[in-house]
Order: structure tokens, then C-alpha cells, then sequence
């Protein structure tokens, strides 16, 4: 089970593809802790679209269809 | 490269948190997959189910609402997903425990067969149809013998597609997807042109409630269902985003709002053709010729919607279970076949939609107040260890997310009984599943800072030595929880 066992025993594991892949893992940890931002990050500008279009999709619906039940 | 190895490279590379060297999806690209993978069957179905109870003007707004508000709460995951290159069962981890998204994806798994179900019985009822036009025997015309037959032998060529891996599944997605998009183009056309919207506005639906409050939040609800379902499916594109920005916004058009013009104008059809079923719609709308080309996309279409949702199944059980062989992988979607044997599980879509709302915004509910709780800082080592970390919580559950589980759940049914249908005072002001995604997320967020609190004590001290300025550790207590891994790091390092 890939969970139920330390990552450091994987690592030493008789099993080639297993221990490949958590040696693998450990090398990738340790790339994310020395360079964090592997996307690019976002700010609040990126959640325009998403919030815009809901806003104006809500208002219609709320406005327009919510008064004729 | 053989199959089997093309296949353990997808497992390496499902189960390992991607780099800034493996992400190249842009937004474009984004929008062009979601749309290309996204737009299927069910959002024909679940726009015809719409189109049947309510009138033109309520369908589409019910539809751009119910997809688009549930992709919105979910999308914080998006980032979240982008951000940690990661699957979303392994970035579940944090808020579920480790055992906890083992169960998530077991209900995902399960979930996922009602999916091939849906689009192989729809291949099963385009198949009696084509085989009643060419005159093969009458068992072979009748959607209880002749559509299971056909789903049943598609299902066993699918399940042949899947194990063969990714080079077999590559060819069929790009006959796949071009056919539904074909079909999409052809119904916008005969809507449009054959009909026009005056014609779409004025028909009445064929199977409206008599009391129309509860219809349109009956059909609100079944769209909400498809739009919280993308919850699992998230993590396999957003990890793969060159920016957070890009898995946001392009989740957002693709799920949320591009995949829309197939549910809008599924409604528009069932609305003109009197009939919520895609097959029925081909002959109906197009006429002989173009209705058997329509049904041979539609066959197409979904054999390669089952295709992937068969290796999307296996490939994320071998990044849950990377010791599973492969083919024990693909045996999971085995059980899908008995759903098959009758039109019953088809005929119940709508109601299977509500399943997916109240289990999907449940779990929505939790992985998102977890991931804004933390404030977006997850180990993401310590995802991957379920021996002696702080995500272990008690014997691999998290005590908090199965509270708010449980209160949710209770708060659904209450709120609509899916089995039965009864509505609750509150169904016909606010639907269930988008409040169930509120309740989950505040129980979730109460009992975590109260009850729970010292499960997530460890995570808590991680918090505070990154608050400090501390560089993330992706190790704790090394010297005595990981001796393999602080090896493996020196290892690396020299």
C-alpha cells in the first residue's frame, strides 16, 4: 500500500520500480524545497474571469428567473 | 518504448510531484482539453434531462448556474493542484489523512463505473438504432436485449483499449473527440438554422413538475451534480499547469462555462424533439442521412469517453496502489459490465447525478476550507508518508473531515432524499448540493479548530517554523522517522 510505509524504507525497497520512484520522490522533494514555485503563482487578478462571469450568471439568475417562482 | 513501459512511465509520473520542466499547458491548452474531454455524453444527457422539465429561457440559465457556481467554489483546488504538482488523490491527502483519500478514491472509483455505464449504454442505444436501419435480427433492435449486448461487447473492446496503454488510447482520442465535437457543431446547426431560438423559446418541456419552483431546482440540482463532479478528474490536468493562473481560469472555461454549450444545447433538442435521449435526437432533428452519420459519431464518441475514464480509473489506482499490477488495475472497472445488463442504471441518470452532487460538494466542501485553513501550506513530503506524519491524524483518518462528512451527508438528505425524491422545506429556496458544499466546509472548519484541535498539532509547529522564515522542510525529525529517505537525500546531494 503506497501510504502505510515510510517513504525512507521505499527507498530501499527489493523492488526496483519501487525504490526507483521513491528515490525519485526524495529528489523532487528536495527540488521543491529549494525552488518552491514550480507554476508560476497568481494573484487575486487571476480570479477575475472565474468571479466576474459567476457574478453576472448569479445576478441573472437571482434577478431574472428567482421573482417568477 | 514498450506498453508496459509507456505505462509504469505514466505511473512515475502520476505518482511524483511534477516540476517546472514536465508542465506545459498553457491556458489554450487547458481550455482545448477540458472542452475536448469534458464535453460527452453526459453533458448531452444531463442538458436533454434539463430540457425536458423546463422551458428554453429557465434551461439555460439553470445549466450556466448549476455548472458554473460548483466549478467556482471547487476551484480553489485548482490552484492548490498546480501549485504542489500533484494528483488530486495524493493532495487530498492533507484534509482526508492517508486511509481517508484511499476512501475517496475507492468513491471515486465506484462513481467512475456509473460514468462508463452512462456512456456505454448510450453507444448500446445508437447501436440498436443503426443495427434496426441495416435490418439485423429484432433481439439486436431492443434497448433490453439489443443495447446491453452492444454495450457489453463495447465494453469488453474498451477494456482491451485500456490495458493495451497509451499509445492505443492516443489514436482513439483523436477520432474520439473530433466526433463529439462533430456532434455538438451538427445539433448547434440543426437548433439554429432548421428551428431557430423563437421556435427553441416557445416549445414546451415534455415532462415539466407540476410545481415549477421544484423543477427548476430539481434541474439546478442535476446540473450542479455534473459540476461538482469534475472534483477528482482536477488533479491530472492542473498539475501539469506552466501557471497557477493558467489551471484557474482554464479549469474555470472549460468545466465551468465551455462545457455548457453542450448542456444548453442538449436542453435546446430535447426541447424541439420532444426526448432527453441523444440517440433519439439524430434521425429526429437531422433527418436519415445525417441522423446514421450522428449515431456512428455518437458510437464513436462514446467507446472513446469509456476508453479514458477505464485508464484514467486504473492509472490513478496504480498512484494510490503503485505495487497493484496493471491488469489488476484495469479489473476494476469490471463490475461496470453487471450496470449494463439492463436500460435501469441509464434510465436513473438523473438520480445518479444527485448522488455525485451530495458526494462530490461534500468532499469539495472539506478539501477546500482545509486547503484556505492552512493557508495554501501543505507538506507535501509528508503527503507521501503514511507511517509517522502529520497527516496521519488517527489511524489514517481525519476525525474532522468524517464529522463534516456525516453532518453534510445528513444535511443532503434531509435537504432532497435521493432515493425517494422527497424534497425538504429548503430544496425549493437553495437546492442541496451547493449548501451541503457550505455545511461540510463550516463543520469541517469548527470541529478542526475546536475538537479536533490537536490533530493537527504537527502541522500547526511545520506552520509556525515556515512563519518564521524557516525554508520549507520537506523532512521531520529525519534522523528518526526516515533514515531511508535522509540516505537517499545525502545520497542526491553529493
Amino acid at each position: 500500500m503506497a501510504f502505510s510505509r515510510r517513504i525512507g524504507a521505499h527507498t530501499e525497497s527489493d523492488d526496483p520500480f519501487i525504490r526507483d520512484l521513491y528515490r525519485e520522490l526524495v529528489s523532487r522533494l528536495r527540488e521543491m524545497r529549494d525552488q518552491p514555485e514550480q507554476a508560476e503563482p497568481s494573484n487575486w487578478r487571476a480570479w477575475i474571469v472565474p468571479f466576474a462571469s459567476c457574478l453576472v450568471i448569479a445576478i441573472i439568475f437571482f434577478a431574472y428567473l428567482y421573482p417568477q417562482f | 518504448m514498450s506498453s508496459s513501459q509507456q505505462i509504469e512511465k505514466e505511473v512515475h509520473f502520476g505518482f511524483l510531484p511534477s516540476l517546472k520542466k514536465d508542465r506545459h499547458f498553457s491556458l489554450t491548452d487547458f481550455i482545448l482539453i477540458q472542452t475536448g474531454f469534458g464535453i460527452a455524453a453526459w453533458c448531452f444527457l444531463v442538458g436533454g434531462l434539463t430540457g425536458t422539465m423546463l422551458e428554453g429561457k429557465y434551461a439555460l440559465w439553470a445549466i450556466l448556474f448549476g455548472n458554473a457556481i460548483p466549478v467556482l467554489l471547487i476551484l480553489p483546488m485548482a490552484k492548490f493542484l498546480a501549485k504542489s504538482g500533484l494528483d488530486t488523490f495524493i493532495g487530498s491527502v492533507a484534509a482526508l489523512g492517508h486511509r481517508g483519500s484511499q476512501v475517496f478514491f475507492a468513491i471515486f472509483a465506484i462513481l467512475n463505473l456509473g460514468w462508463i455505464t452512462i456512456a456505454l449504454f448510450m453507444l448500446g442505444e445508437s447501436a440498436i438504432k443503426l443495427s434496426d436501419h441495416v435490418g439485423l435480427p429484432g433481439f439486436l433492435t431492443t434497448r433490453t436485449s439489443g443495447a446491453p449486448i452492444f454495450a457489453i461487447i463495447f465494453f469488453a473492446i474498451s477494456v482491451y483499449i485500456a490495458y493495451s496503454g497509451p499509445i492505443a488510447i492516443k489514436w482513439f482520442t483523436r477520432i474520439g473527440v473530433p466526433a463529439i465535437l462533430l456532434i455538438l457543431v451538427g445539433l448547434i446547426i440543426v437548433v439554429v438554422g432548421k428551428y431557430g431560438f423563437t421556435k427553441v423559446f416557445a416549445s414546451s418541456p415534455v415532462e415539466p413538475l407540476d410545481d415549477f419552483r421544484s423543477g427548476v431546482m430539481l434541474a439546478l440540482e442535476l446540473n450542479v451534480g455534473l459540476g461538482f463532479s469534475w472534483l477528482p478528474y482536477f488533479g491530472q490536468w492542473c498539475r501539469l499547469a506552466k501557471s497557477e493562473s493558467g489551471a484557474i481560469n482554464g479549469t474555470f472555461l472549460g468545466y465551468g462555462l465551455l462545457l455548457n454549450v453542450a448542456g444548453v444545447f442538449g436542453a435546446f433538442t430535447a426541447l424541439l424533439v420532444g426526448s432527453l435521449d441523444p440517440t433519439d435526437w439524430m434521425i429526429e432533428a437531422g433527418g436519415t442521412a445525417f441522423g446514421l452519420l450522428g449515431l456512428v459519431l455518437l458510437v464513436l464518441a462514446n467507446l472513446t469517453s469509456a476508453v479514458v475514464l477505464m485508464y484514467s480509473q486504473a492509472l490513478s489506482l496504480k498512484t494510490v496502489f503503485p505495487r497493484a499490477s496493471w491488469m489488476k488495475a484495469v479489473a476494476t472497472v469490471l463490475p461496470a459490465a453487471i450496470l449494463m445488463l439492463s436500460p435501469a442504471f441509464y434510465d436513473a441518470y438523473g438520480k445518479f447525478l444527485l448522488y455525485v452532487s451530495f458526494i462530490m460538494a461534500t468532499f469539495g466542501g472539506i478539501l477546500v476550507v482545509d486547503y484556505l485553513m492552512r493557508r495554501g501550506r501543505i507538506e507535501v513530503g509528508a503527503l507521501y508518508d503514511g507511517g509517522n506524519s502529520h497527516y496521519r491524524y488517527w489511524k489514517g483518518f481525519n476525525p474532522a473531515a468524517i464529522v463534516a462528512l456525516v453532518v453534510s451527508a445528513a444535511f443532503y438528505w434531509w435537504t432532497y432524499n435521493p432515493v425517494t425524491g422527497a424534497m425538504g422545506p429548503l430544496f425549493k429556496y437553495l437546492a442541496a448540493g451547493i449548501p451541503s458544499f457550505f455545511v461540510a466546509g463550516i463543520v469541517y472548519y469548527v470541529v478542526a479548530v475546536t475538537v479536533f484541535r490537536s490533530a493537527y498539532e504537527r502541522d500547526r509547529l511545520w506552520q509556525n517554523r515556515l512563519s518564521a522564515g524557516e525554508k520549507a522542510p520537506v523532512m521531520l525529525d529525519p534522523g528518526q522517522a526516515y533514515p531511508g529517505l535522509v540516505a537517499a537525500a545525502q545520497e542526491g546531494e553529493a
